[in-house]
């Protein structure tokens, strides 16, 4: 019997949650099969991990090791007629994105963050900004490969019960190896993005429901500070595919994707250091109200905007999250159906300000129904909150999320794994399996 | 957003923590010896207060062999752990001149060596985690040796230094340890006594501890009158305590 490996330590990117783990790196299926075969010999049952982008405690293990899939990371098989690429679960979409776009190919639903892998992807059923169009991430996924019981491989092909069992599944009792996944062809790697003003919620929410039949791409960056008349008012940010012109560059190569990502010209390190100074501090209330102010005098403003600057915000900031330290933040996302959006968000904004947590960067967004039963996303609008967690604001905090907790039990809403850092997926579950 | 692990909680100033600590929403996990009494009061720290997240383990420290997997299961059902409190602790009145060497046996074994395994577990948790906080309710009776209870003085004397040394050893890795010697306060184990002075009631002496382990204090009484006792006990010579008597 061999030892597990020591502990270390493993955090979810909110870096709230963390847990004491042996962590597994296997860089083969021969080494994932040893690392399981450890793990049972030692009577522990492990957690499978991705890149660790979930931002609670999805990726961590506080009963025992932690096998950290990102070794299995090799491009197997491409299908150019169909646009079916098969990779190791470790890929993560910026690996895949990089070698897909030279080809003429994007991932179908991708993150706002590049850097988590396709396993994860599919453990958490994520999804995008493209949310009423394309759904989540598993209605692309053609198969997966689960390697069962530590030992035999075992292709699922989609549309099966034992798929459905996958999907969403982030405490899955045995590993994704290998997924397929049908990228989109894209004439060129550029966005034409719109960004409009939405003065309050209820414009927020017609104007994402307005635009999801005619752009692909719809999401709303929300001021949650803003109060009175103006609660919940919001940035719009809509986009399609821009069409290949001729006489144009068609952005698909890497260098072209990455030299649309713009940071101003304060450089990267500086901006980090504003962020620690500021990101747990009222001055968010500043930055937001000049993004909506912006947005006003801009006007309707049409851009160009390569798919990876589009789509990948969240790494604009490389580290971003060390600014949180050391208490880090928790994130929420709030799914509520369609009907109820309004009265709902409503509540959530009145809740933040009553209690004097506010979130200092909201995204909304439109969503089609999961197909997957162990699915969160309905015909609806989700909130996706951040709070940083101090001293302070611990107490409010937690009552505000256990607060949200209730309202989505009220409304007939979900809560999302990826997202969850204060166990809000389960007690929702405990709640409706009670009643 | 604290997720604290209590040991020894089910009565006294343990259960006023457990209380203070559920009252402000966090996680509490309380490791208690007697099921019956950690069912009630998990029971109803849940129903008063719904936004924590309260959960028991039933462990008894004097039993050496459930001392890790008890540890184990309350990281388990904890998710992590922010501040991990030992607060068990037993004092065996007596005459003040006879030693009774099994109750003095239980008062180290109960107060020091399980502590010392508990704390031990706990320090290696928070020395990876890289953060977080260890506590330990020692006494000012740890201060210096009394006629009235030596196995009592002897047992926190060692939990503090232990603590101590746990403090130093911890401190490159970002975790603090703190010492509480609370000074009298009105439990079960103060009931009727004789010649008690400047009692704290239960949750008060909790609401204290409670924030004053919030700022990271390292080492603190209740009152902060008690540290100028504390301070005259330390350096008193000698043979005014043989002319003292207990406690």
């Amino acid at each position: 019997m061999s030892a597990l490996p020591p502990p270390e330590r493993v955090e979810g990117f909110g870096l709230y949650n963390v847990s004491v783990s042996p962590v597994f790196r296997p860089g083969s299926l021969d080494a994932l099969r040893e690392a399981l075969a450890t793990c049972a010999s030692n009577g522990s049952k492990p957690v499978f991990r991705g890149a660790g982008r979930s931002y609670g405690d999805a990726s961590t293990n506080p009963a025992g090791p932690v096998v950290e899939m990102t070794g299995l990371n090799a491009v197997a098989g491409f299908d150019e007629a169909s646009g079916i690429v098969r990779a190791g679960a470790g890929l993560t979409l910026g690996d895949l994105w990089k070698w897909s776009i030279p080809r003429g190919f994007w991932p179908p639903v991708v993150t706002g963050t590049m850097h988590v892998t396709l396993g994860g992807a599919v453990a958490m059923n994520v999804h995008g900004k493209n949310g009423w169009k394309k759904g989540t991430i598993g209605d692309h996924v053609e198969s997966v490969s689960i390697l069962r019981d530590g030992c035999r491989v075992e292709e699922i092909a989609h549309g099966t019960r034992a798929f459905d069992d996958v999907v969403g599944n982030w405490r899955l009792p045995d590993p994704i190896v290998e997924v397929s996944l049908k990228l989109k062809k894209v004439a060129t790697g550029y966005l034409d993005v719109e960004a409009t003003a939405a003065p309050n919620l209820a414009a927020t929410l017609a104007g994402l429901d307005g635009a999801k039949e005619d752009w692909d791409y719809v999401v709303g960056w929300m001021d949650c500070w803003a109060s009175g008349r103006s609660l919940g008012r919001s940035v719009l940010h809509v986009a399609n595919e821009h069409p290949a012109k001729e006489g144009e560059p068609r952005g698909l190569s890497v260098e072209e994707q990455v030299a649309d990502i713009h940071t101003g010209p304060v450089p990267a390190p500086v901006l980090l250091l504003g962020l620690k100074l500021t990101a747990a501090g009222p001055q968010m209330r500043f930055v937001n109200f000049g993004k909506y102010a912006a947005s006003l005098l801009g006007g309707r403003a049409r851009t160009r905007q390569s798919l990876v600057a589009y789509s990948f915000l969240l790494d604009y900031l490389p580290g971003w999250n060390e600014a949180y330290r050391p208490g880090g933040f928790i994130q929420y996302q709030l799914f509520v159906p369609r009907d109820a959006a309004e009265a709902a968000f409503e509540r959530a904004l009145d809740l933040q300000h009553e209690m004097g947590v506010v979130s200092s960067l909201a995204v909304v967004k439109r969503h089609r129904a999961d197909r997957f039963s162990r699915g969160y996303a309905l015909d609806g609008f989700s909130l996706a909150l951040d709070f940083p967690v101090t001293r302070k604001n611990a107490s409010r905090l937690i009552a505000l999320a256990r607060a949200f907790d209730a309202l989505l039990l009220s409304c007939g809403g979900r809560a999302y794994k990826a997202k969850d850092c204060v166990g809000s997926v389960e007690r929702l579950a405990a709640a409706r399996g009670a009643a | 957003m604290k997720r604290v692990i209590l040991v020894g909680a089910t009565d006294g100033l343990g259960k006023a923590l457990a209380e203070v600590y559920a009252e402000r929403g966090f996680w509490v996990t309380i490791l208690g010896r007697s099921r019956e009494k950690l069912e009630a009061l998990v029971a109803d720290l849940r129903g008063r207060f719904p936004v924590a997240t309260v959960n028991g383990v039933v462990c008894d420290v004097a039993d050496a062999a459930r001392l890790e997997p008890a540890f184990h299961e309350a990281i388990a059902v904890t998710g992590h752990c922010d501040l991990f409190l030992y607060n068990a602790g037993v004092m065996h009145g007596g005459d003040g001149v006879t030693s009774v060497p099994a109750l003095d046996a239980e008062t180290m074994e109960v107060n020091a060596v399980a502590a010392v395994r508990l704390l031990g577990l706990a320090a290696n948790w928070f020395r990876v985690a890289g953060r977080g906080q260890i506590g330990g309710i020692s006494s000012i009776a740890g201060d210096r040796g009394r006629s009235g209870n030596p196995a009592y003085n002897a047992s926190k004397a060692a939990l503090s230094t232990f603590l101590e040394g746990l403090r130093n050893r911890l401190a490159p890795f970002g975790v603090t340890v703190s010492t509480v010697k609370p000074g009298f306060v009105g439990t079960r184990m103060t009931a009727g006594k004789p010649g008690l002075f400047w009692v704290a009631p239960a949750a008060e002496a909790a609401r204290i501890i409670a924030d004053r382990l919030e700022k990271r204090h390292e080492v603190f009484y209740v009152y902060r009158r008690w540290a100028l006792l504390g301070l005259a006990m330390r350096h008193a010579p000698r043979f005014l305590f043989k002319r003292l008597g207990p406690p």
